[in-house]
């Protein structure tokens, strides 16, 4: 599954919700979708989803147009929204077999793909429990089985980690990769972008609109004339220290715990060198990192974190 | 087959809401516990009628036991499965519950009619229950079968318009206060129904129905009562479809649709009318309260109408047709503001012509009033309609709430009615007797009044202002049939301009 947003505008009057933007992804890929609060993310997912129409531009989920034809792409896109399922008097087996008719699934396929949908989401405990008696991360938990029901290729995620405990966090973030696994293109925004940098191997970056940046964790980090590396050793911890200090390739370095933070003059040639020279010099070096920046330090590098 | 399977099939071919719904009713403790004190209070109220009742004795208790038992039913069902099934949609509503069917393959008329099915199918299962007792009341004589299931299907048919009734009022958007003063209304509505419907079921039982069942003078009444029930429920159901449908839908294509077909099927009830009973004054009566009846329908669809978009999204083009003979229909049709407004007004021309012409062939002279009224009436409401209209458009272009137009013409009619008497009253130091008629001018409901001095400066307001009014907004009306064009895009073009675009590539 192949999703292009094509040159995506949404105006609600004066208010350009969403100003120009265009990207793609494709199946396998998990897109974390970023943006301050009013960046237009919620606005982009439900055009996606086909819950809304753009001002102009469009969406093609494998070239099937979200706008043109909006009844084959709902079968093809999959939408977990920000809000939980709030039906009265229904068991969560209920509930997907509801949504299971409603995509026109019938009898004895339907009770297969429900059983299915229940075991892959852990469900299948709590089928007969009403929704309204379950926690908030079994409610998420039903509503992804919900956004699977019919097996799309596109999965669309709105803040689907917001008010979720660690644990129902975690048990997220293993099914988001299972799917992602099954070949599903995902996108999913977040505010927990720790979260996002954990499951995401792309991002989109909004802000008023407008598109910042676009494309897979490394390509959107801004290049840096200095790179940061954590070095552990087995013991010589205030030597390496100072060691460090007077090497004339490291700009800074601290103690962090049991490691030693150095900030390099030059890229991963010089960090080379420099764990050889240490090397050579009779440290016993356990673990050598080079610390990358996080979606949050991307994120706070190429937004104003501005309303709209 | 097993059985799992043969009942599968059969509900995959029931509207999955309908299933939904009646699965939620049937584990509901609210509506079981609701049954259960219905049975309860139904076998007491009999148990009562067989030990106290000294009617019982005289073999005349049918009729008050019957009443008893049918106040008990209508209780329930006027009040409460109409309450449930709206506060079930409201709430449903409220949240984004309703959205996520939007992203299936249902249709908001799926949803509607599902909702109306499970509520139809809960109130059956209350009349069902209800039966035994109702026919042990024919046991204790005084009651005839016809009479009670004559009465049975007429309030059958009064709780189903409620319950759509409700369902509409529910699917009204809005917050909190607005649900919660539609919920007082519906309220009042509905004990207000069922006041007037128990009322009206006693004075034909007691009245004796059984004697007019084989004359016109029932079944005349009767039927075109029915009728009306259902055309009245068809017309709530595209309304309440309508207004659950998103707003990138083409929204208002069902409501005009079925606008016109109510306007026709009224014309056929009318005809039968004319049909069965003798000529006479009674007659032209019946046509003009049908051209008034069709001209305010039309007024109400004008107002909605300069309230809706004024441009179609891609979603609607998409479907506009390309047959320039079919799109002048669909022009009309189609949700937009031109579209409706030139609707309405044909309607309105139409209503006003076919009374008119319908009186002349039965060879009498068209009343005076008649023809004052309606079409000057309708001048005024045509010409307040299009100034809003040509106010929001002026001023409040970027502003985007719906009702603004009605608002507008809200201000306009309290403007025009109450600011130029109160400056007459002003101006004559208080002398109301002594105010002339022409301060009146602006009052749109001027024609009712007997003000026979006044009707013609009245018309020729009325006149100019509509006529004004329309030139000026003609070139708008002319843009807006222009823009109303059909998207030409074919899947090899998306194929070929996606290619071309640049899009920032998110994959490695």
């Amino acid at each position: 599954m192949h999703v292009q947003v094509v040159n995506l505008k949404k105006h609600f009057g004066r208010t350009k919700a969403v100003d120009d933007i265009s990207f793609d992804f494709s199946d396998g890929q998990i897109v974390g979708f970023v943006g301050p609060n009013g960046a237009g993310k919620t606005t982009t997912m439900q055009i996606i989803s086909t819950l809304d129409t753009p001002t102009a531009g469009d969406i093609y989920l494998n070239n099937v147009s979200v706008v043109q034809y909006p009844e084959k792409a709902r079968r093809l896109v999959g939408f977990m929204p920000d809000s939980l399922p709030t039906h009265r008097d229904i068991t969560v087996d209920d509930y997907l077999d509801f949504f299971a008719r409603a995509f026109g699934i019938r009898c004895n396929r339907r009770h297969k793909v429900v059983e299915g949908i229940e075991e892959f989401t852990n469900l299948l405990g709590i089928r007969d429990k009403f929704l309204k008696t379950l926690s908030k991360g079994m409610k998420q938990r039903v509503s992804l089985a919900r956004a699977l029901i019919h097996d799309p290729g596109v999965l669309v995620l709105d803040e689907p980690a917001s008010g979720l405990d660690p644990r129902a966090r975690i048990e997220l973030r293993e099914l988001l990769k299972a799917l992602s696994e099954q070949n599903k293109a995902i996108i999913i925004s977040s505010h927990i972008l720790s979260e996002l940098a954990e499951i995401c191997d792309s991002a989109v970056i909004i802000e008023r609109g407008k598109l910042l940046k676009a494309g897979t964790l490394d390509e959107i980090t801004p290049s840096q004339a200095h790179c940061t590396v954590l070095i552990r050793t087995i013991g010589k911890l205030k030597d390496l220290y100072k060691k460090m200090l007077q090497t004339p390739t490291v700009i800074d370095a601290r103690i962090v715990g049991t490691s030693v933070e150095v900030e390099i003059d030059g890229s991963e040639e010089e960090t080379a060198d420099l764990i050889e020279m240490l090397v050579n010099d009779g440290y016993r070096i356990v673990e050598a990192k080079h610390v990358r920046a996080g979606l949050e330090d991307i994120f706070m590098q190429v937004t104003k974190g501005e309303l709209n | 087959m097993d059985k799992r399977t043969i009942g599968g099939r059969i509900t995959d071919m029931i509207n999955p809401i309908a299933v939904k719904e009646m699965r939620q009713a049937v584990k509901s403790r609210l509506i079981i516990w609701v049954l259960m004190l219905f049975l309860l209070i139904q076998l007491v109220v009999i148990i009562v009628v067989l030990v106290f009742s000294k009617e019982f004795d005289d073999f005349n208790a049918g009729p008050g036991v019957f009443m008893t038992i049918l106040s008990i039913l209508l209780g329930t069902c006027l009040l409460f499965i109409p309450a449930i099934t709206a506060l079930r949609l409201a709430s449903e509503r409220s949240d984004s519950n309703l959205d996520l069917l939007f992203i299936t393959t249902l249709r908001p008329r799926h949803i509607m009619w599902g909702k109306l099915v499970a509520a139809v199918i809960l109130t059956l299962l209350f009349f069902s229950a209800c039966l035994p007792f109702m026919t042990l009341t024919y046991l204790f004589r005084g009651l005839d079968l016809p009479s009670m299931f004559i009465l049975l299907g007429l309030d059958f048919l009064v709780v189903v318009l409620s319950i759509q009734g409700s369902i509409m009022l529910a699917a009204c958007p809005g917050g909190l206060i607005a649900r919660g003063i539609r919920f007082l209304f519906g309220l009042a509505l509905l004990v207000a129904a069922f006041g007037y419907t128990i009322a009206i079921s006693g004075a034909m039982l007691f009245g004796g129905i059984g004697s007019s069942l084989t004359t016109w003078n029932f079944w005349g009444p009767a039927l075109t009562i029915v009728a009306c029930i259902f055309l009245l429920i068809g017309l709530l159901n595209v309304l309440s479809v309508a207004l659950v449908s998103p707003p990138s839908s083409n929204k208002m294509i069902g409501v005009r649709i079925y606008t016109l077909f109510l306007w026709i099927a009224s014309m056929v009830i009318i005809a039968v009318w004319m049909s069965v009973i003798p000529r006479g004054r009674f007659l032209e009566e019946i046509i003009y309260s049908w051209s008034a009846c069709a001209g305010i329908g039309a007024c109400i669809l004008l107002f909605i109408s300069i309230c809706e978009r004024q441009e179609w999204g891609l979603r609607i083009r998409r479907t506009i047709p390309q047959n320039i003979f079919l799109r002048l229909p669909a022009f009309l049709l189609y949700t937009g503001a031109a579209g409706g407004v030139l609707l309405s007004v044909l309607i309105m021309a139409a209503s006003f012509l076919i009374g008119f012409f319908v009186v002349i062939a039965l060879g009498k002279d068209p009343d005076d009033e008649f023809v004052r009224m309606l079409p000057y009436s309708a001048f005024y409401f045509i010409s307040y309609a299009l100034t809003a209209l040509l106010i929001k458009r002026i001023f409040f272009k970027r502003v985007t709430f719906f009702g603004l137009p009605i608002a507008i013409a809200l201000v306009l009619l309290i403007a025009g009615t109450a600011f130029p008497v109160i400056a007459a009253f002003l101006l004559k130091k208080g002398a109301w007797y002594d105010t002339s008629e022409l301060w009146l001018i602006c009052n749109p409901f001027v024609m009712l009044a007997e003000y026979r001095t006044f009707w013609h400066e009245a018309m020729l307001f009325s006149g100019i202002w509509c006529a004004v009014i329309s030139l000026i907004m003609l070139p708008w009306f002319v843009k807006q049939f222009r823009s109303f064009k059909p998207l030409k895009i074919t899947k090899t073009e998306i194929e070929d301009t996606t290619d071309e675009r640049e899009l920032s590539k998110v994959s490695a």
